[in-house]
């Protein structure tokens, strides 16, 4: 007599592992289906119908547009103003990514020993964190006025040779700037950090310390490495910022004096929505995405790497 | 970014933007924010229109220019928008004609009101396609305590001119604040010179540099200009101008420790709110020469309204007819200081405009530059290349020579 935990008259197989995996597999499908679809909606296909101007010449008011080919790229390359741009967002990508995660490393370093004021340091070093963008770039643009805050300070304590026209001067602008980020942001690097170094077991570090290791040697032989996760999405997210800086130089400076601080990200603004070039900063939008992801899949590679 | 840029340019027009139909009574306006003028506008129309409901949105500067063109271009605009006469930003009528996103408002009566050069900034492909009910001047504006205390009057003269820096910096205070960081004053004084040395003497400048007949680089540009750097050398201007903010420039008039700033008229309201109380201001056209009966005053139509193509047009331009009307601009000179761009019976401009009401209605007056200029590239490369100018990276040649490559575009 047959039961239902027969198995097939037919002479059918039993579904295997391969199969119930494709079965799982298929329905895991139908609930990730709505979510995907909305993704594609607002994001893809707004990206790729995005990039796809940048091979036009339309400037974004006009009801007229013609396929162009890759003029828009070459005039990217044969532009002093883009060139400068590119080169001011590789400067602020990598210097960013590098001081930024150093100065949050050194700080969670500090802030995760047994200091009495341990709780409140981590929260004034993380409370930029939590200021818009917006509002830092206002801060700091009246901060660093040439008699603003900044330059009294130096001028008080006696070191008035120091003072500077932080936004004015082109030399110098686009250091102020980075300070300003790397001052907004140290702290979302010395919480990730700081979450790495409590997951480290103390019986660790004080079995190292026994055996006669300095401080030195215990970071760099078993801190250093146990912190690896905690350094692959810190210096992704730093650089990929970085590239992507908009807000705080728009604010300050807007590109200037004399686009001596433009960025990628400020000339798409400039070039898409004041300028009537919105094939320009088309263009300029899949070169700087073009950046972030290369950037990112090669450092991914490379820490993914030192990881295992 | 590619993301915004798509979303931006990807939607498409529908029939009525803002969600109003033909023969609706509900209309939508995109000004400024808080428009005292405005408001005050709209409220008396929609008293003199029973039924008629008026709602207002407010954008700051210079959000306003990328909000309103993006809405125009998709599809999600109000029914009256704010629009700049010429060309030179996303949102004049030069620039928006390209897509047609305006209403044709040539055959409302106001239109005749204006002269033909005032009528080409207000129009493009021959069709009148916004109106301001205001003009912007950039004067020398004048604190007149500040002035007295060093024993000096407005300059009618350029020697006078860099005798007033001289005079100022020998009190340890400068002649004329200048903020040149983005958004600042740092354009408007070179305006102020072509004024008088450009633009007054040759009206059709602008039409020989359409015809390829002219460029700024062989023209009394270079002299403006090297005026504007013999100003700076002078230490006219405020201390590491390009590191200073309108707002730290506008305070240093306020306060007296700048005698002036040469900027567009529509800015002395804000000076006057930092002001101690008594503080008076004046204004006078900022001379170029040494001949005062040649000084040339820079007056534009300001900004001002156009109707969207697609929106509620009937409603639109009825609003502007009443905007334009005499009731209308009433309203508007008494709600704020405008300096009408159309003859109002009795009207008093503030006492700090008094210095140029007279000017402003002769014939010693010019255009803005860049109304007339072919695409809003070159205002950006001016501003560039100016605070180049001002940091001593770019020579008046070098200047007008980026100026003359964006001309062409």
């Amino acid at each position: 007599m047959a039961t239902s935990t027969d198995p097939a008259p037919t002479g059918a197989p039993a579904p295997g592992p391969r199969r119930r995996y494709r079965s799982y597999a298929q329905s895991v499908w139908w609930f990730v289906l709505p979510a995907a679809a909305l993704y594609a909606f607002a994001v893809i296909v707004p990206a790729v119908q995005g990039s796809l101007f940048a091979f036009t010449d339309w400037d974004g008011v006009s009801s007229v547009k013609h396929w162009v080919g890759l003029r828009q790229f070459r005039s990217i390359f044969d532009d002093t103003n883009s060139l400068t741009a590119i080169k001011n967002t590789l400067l602020i990508a990598v210097t960013v990514t590098v001081v930024q995660n150093a100065i949050g490393l050194l700080i969670a370093l500090g802030v995760n020993s047994q200091i009495k004021s341990r709780n409140f340091l981590r929260v004034l070093f993380f409370a930029p964190v939590v200021i818009t963008s917006i509002a830092v770039g206002f801060l700091w643009q009246n901060l660093l006025a040439p008699e603003g805050a900044l330059n009294q300070v130096l001028k008080n304590i006696g070191l008035g040779g120091m003072r500077q026209n932080w936004l004015g001067d082109p030399k110098v602008a686009i250091w102020a700037i980075i300070a300003v980020v790397i001052w907004q942001f140290v702290g979302y690097s010395m919480v990730i950090f700081l979450a790495g170094l409590q997951g480290i077991p103390d019986e660790v570090i004080e079995a190292a310390a026994i055996d006669g290791a300095g401080p030195v040697r215990r970071f760099w032989y078993i801190v250093r490495p146990m912190l690896a996760p905690a350094f692959t999405i810190n210096l992704m997210l730093s650089l990929i910022g970085g590239f992507k800086l908009f807000d705080q130089v728009f604010v300050m400076t807007q590109g200037g004096p004399g686009g001596a601080t433009d960025t990628i990200s400020t000339l798409i603004y400039k070039d898409a929505f004041q300028l009537g070039r919105f094939s320009n900063g088309a263009a300029l939008a899949v070169v700087l995405t073009l950046f972030v992801a290369a950037a990112s899949a090669f450092q991914y590679r490379m820490i993914s790497k030192n990881e295992g | 970014m590619t993301t915004a840029l798509a979303l931006a340019g990807c939607s498409t027009n529908s029939d009525s933007g803002s969600g109003s139909t033909s023969g609706s009574k509900n209309l939508t306006v995109a000004g400024w924010a808080d428009d005292a003028v405005m408001k005050a506008v709209i409220a008396q129309f929609e008293k003199d229109n029973p039924g008629v409901k008026v709602k207002l949105t407010g954008y700051p500067w210079p959000a306003i220019l990328t909000q309103i063109n993006t809405q125009l271009v998709s599809g999600t605009a109000a029914d009256v928008n704010v629009v700049f006469p010429g060309n030179g930003n996303p949102i004049t009528a030069q620039t928006l004609a390209k897509g047609k996103y305006l209403a044709d408002l040539s055959s409302e009566s106001w239109a005749s009101n204006f002269n033909e050069a005032t009528k080409n900034v207000m129009s493009a492909d021959g069709k009148v396609l916004m109106v301001a009910n205001n003009s912007t001047i950039i004067p020398a504006t004048y604190n007149t305590q500040a002035l007295k205390a060093i024993g000096k009057t407005a300059p009618t003269t350029w020697s006078q001119v860099l005798d007033l820096c001289s005079a100022a910096k020998a009190k340890g205070k400068v002649a004329y604040a200048m903020a040149g960081l983005a958004g600042g004053t740092f354009n408007y004084l070179p305006y102020a010179l072509t004024a008088t040395l450009v633009y007054g003497p040759n009206p059709d400048f602008s039409a020989q540099q359409a015809a390829g007949k002219a460029t700024f680089s062989d023209s009394e540009w270079t002299t403006a200009l090297t005026k504007y750097q013999q100003m700076l050398k002078a230490g006219c201007f405020t201390k590491d101008s390009l590191g200073t903010s309108l707002d730290v420039a506008q305070k240093q008039v306020a306060t007296g420790d700048a005698l002036g700033i040469v900027t567009v008229s529509n800015q002395i309201v804000d000076i006057q709110k930092d002001a101690p109380s008594g503080t008076t201001f004046e204004t006078a056209a900022l001379p170029a020469t040494d001949d005062p009966s040649q000084t040339v005053l820079p007056v534009g139509l300001g900004a001002g309204y156009g109707v969207n193509a697609k929106g509620n047009v009937a409603l639109g331009k009825k609003f502007l007819d009443f905007y334009m009307s005499k009731k209308g601009m009433g309203v508007a000179v008494k709600a704020g200081s405008i300096f009408p761009s159309t003859t109002v019976e009795g009207f008093k401009p503030a006492p700090a405009l008094a210095g140029v009401s007279d000017q402003v209605r002769s014939d010693k007056t010019a255009a803005f530059p860049d109304q007339t200029w072919p695409n809003a590239n070159l205002t950006q490369v001016y501003q560039d290349e100016l605070q180049k100018l001002l940091g001593g990276q770019a020579s008046v040649k070098d200047v007008l020579a980026a100026m003359d490559a964006a001309y062409k575009g």
